[in-house]
């Protein structure tokens, strides 16, 4: 069943001014319970209004937000639990950084939540070791650590509530590329632990290769295409004229098999180096 | 707050944008005084239907000048009951208890409120067809004279574009950081005042380091660009005077001259 089903969505910024502009328009999506799902996009294309609207930070025009199957604004007043079950982490979270401790800070979810100081520090410690913070770190100011750590961090204090979807707004954004893997592959083993629902946003394409089950691109506000890693990239002439991409693994086979090679299309380079393993083997044993 | 747009700017391509900034500073100026001058009706409908021509000129629709009237409305309301009250007359038309309306108190409060009116919408000619950086250069090139006392005006005015320029950036920064913490539970509307003012914690922390980091990467991108203060700089965009400033200038002094003339005819006797 579907935890998160988007019908019709739309949303327009400054609406009845000369600055009037649909950010997203007829937006149907479901999201199954458990899934990685990536979300592609040209700058601009609305991916962020989009899953601004899964937990309720904005409230659309047109078009309802269901989870576990009841309209996220049923009840008005129920919009902040919602938020504590869809946790949405923005860009660049380590601007929302304020307390004096990283304790305090992982802390300040839980404490929205109400819970027994017991809870929350159980919490805090959890989400810490999730995003792999030492314990030592709890104590010191997040503005003394490094950009990757704080980022660490502000993600931990989503972890902290619990949430059953993680949405995440590009976030390797700005980390270098060893960062990026280690994000990635705390996500990943975060997902694997708690079988949570996992939606993000990334302008990598190497990423969305390696991490996501399933795709969707978003062009012009509304959803290109869906499906799953093979499905898109294999269509790379559309992406590339959305203003997208492909790996650039992908680029490379696909250039071989122009001049005459017959490979299987790969999409990470992980399957790279396992296609051209195999057929080394192949030849070594001949 | 996703809606604000800074600055009232209305982009268009009407008569009234294509004007010289500085020109339409001293036009405002004068018929803001112009406004002051009216004291009788005539004057008051001519300088209604002077407003009415430039709105139409202007190529904004009616509504967006009204919406700005709004947030007067109670200081209008209350102008009008004070003047009905307190103003002393001969003829009085109402009489009960120590309260007397009286004919001289009714037109003072009717010209009170014309007035207002006429000043907002006068006003709104200024920020609806000029950008808020051009205002800024106006005024700099308008107070270039206080050089003769030492005053930089440079300096401020590059602070006042700065400023400016940095509003609806600060704006976007604030919706940010006001939506990421709501994400993560915080509560900015319920509560009394103690508990939002506390609330707003979360928010003003990031946003000072942000704007303090913000500052340091300008200052130093405006030194990489060998900015050092005003003297023998240029613009990208020159403010140019145009033969259409002349004729507008020629249509305001007609029209102040002839809203003075107007007080002095009186049809029965206001």
């Amino acid at each position: 069943m579907s935890i998160l089903e988007i019908e019709n969505l739309t949303h327009i910024y400054s609406k009845k001014t000369p600055f009037e502009h649909i950010a997203i328009k007829d937006i149907n999506l479901n999201i199954d319970k458990g899934e990685i799902v990536a979300i592609i996009g040209h700058t601009g294309s609305g991916k962020s209004t989009l899953i601004q609207h899964m937990n309720g930070l904005f409230k659309a025009d047109r078009g309802t937000v269901y989870y576990n199957g009841s309209d996220i604004w049923e009840n008005k007043k129920n919009i902040r639990n919602i938020r504590f079950k869809i946790g949405l982490c923005f860009q660049y979270p380590e601007y929302q950084l304020f307390e004096e401790t990283v304790y305090k800070d992982i802390a300040f979810g839980p404490k929205n939540m109400g819970l027994s100081e017991d809870e929350i520090k159980k919490r805090v410690f959890t989400a810490a070791k999730y995003m792999e913070i030492p314990k030592e770190y709890l104590n010191m100011s997040p503005f003394d650590l490094s950009g990757g750590e704080k980022r660490r961090v502000a993600m931990a204090g989503i972890l902290a509530v619990d949430p059953d979807i993680l949405v995440l707004d590009e976030p390797t954004a700005g980390l270098d590329p060893k960062g990026r893997a280690t994000l990635f592959s705390i996500i990943t083993n975060y997902q694997k632990q708690t079988g949570k629902t996992v939606i993000f946003v990334s302008h990598s394409m190497e990423d969305v290769a390696k991490v996501a089950q399933r795709v969707v691109v978003i062009a012009n506000g509304s959803i290109a295409m869906q499906g799953s890693v093979e499905e898109i990239f294999s269509k790379a002439d559309e992406l590339l004229e959305m203003g997208l991409s492909i790996p650039e693994i992908t680029k490379v086979f696909i250039k071989l098999n122009e001049n005459g090679h017959n490979f299987k299309l790969v999409y990470t380079v992980d399957d790279a180096l396992n296609q051209l393993r195999s057929i080394t083997e192949v030849r070594d044993n001949e | 707050m996703n809606d604000i747009s800074f600055g009232q700017y209305y982009p268009s391509d009407s008569f009234l944008h294509s004007l010289d900034p500085r020109f339409k500073i001293i036009f405002t100026i004068a018929l803001v005084v112009g406004m002051f001058v009216c004291n009788t009706v005539l004057s008051f409908a001519f300088a209604f239907l002077v407003i009415l021509v430039l709105i139409f000129i202007s190529k904004i629709p009616l509504l967006t000048y009204l919406k700005n009237l709004k947030p007067l409305i109670p200081i209008i309301l209350l102008t009008v009951i004070l003047n009905l009250i307190y103003v002393p007359g001969k003829n009085i038309i109402l009489h009960f208890w120590i309260i007397n309306i009286t004919t001289e108190g009714l037109k003072t409060a009717a010209f009170v409120t014309l007035r207002i009116i006429g000043l907002v919408i006068i006003t709104s000619f200024l920020t609806y067809t000029t950008t808020p950086t051009s205002i800024t250069s106006a005024i700099e090139s308008l107070l270039k004279w206080l050089k003769l006392f030492k005053v930089d005006i440079h300096i401020f005015a590059m602070m006042m574009t700065i400023a400016l320029r940095f509003i609806p950036t600060l704006i976007d920064e604030i919706n940010k950081i006001v939506n990421a913490q709501k994400a993560r539970g915080a509560d900015f509307d319920s509560g009394n005042i103690i508990r939002k003012v506390k609330a707003m914690v979360p928010v003003l922390i990031p946003l000072f380091i942000s704007s303090f980091r913000r500052a340091y990467e300008l200052a130093n991108a405006m030194e990489c660009r060998c900015y050092n203060g005003g003297e023998g700089r240029t613009k990208l965009k020159t403010m140019q005077i145009t033969y259409k400033d002349f004729i507008s200038l020629f249509f305001v002094i007609a029209i102040i001259a002839a809203l003075i003339l107007l007080n002095k005819l009186k049809i029965l006797g206001v």
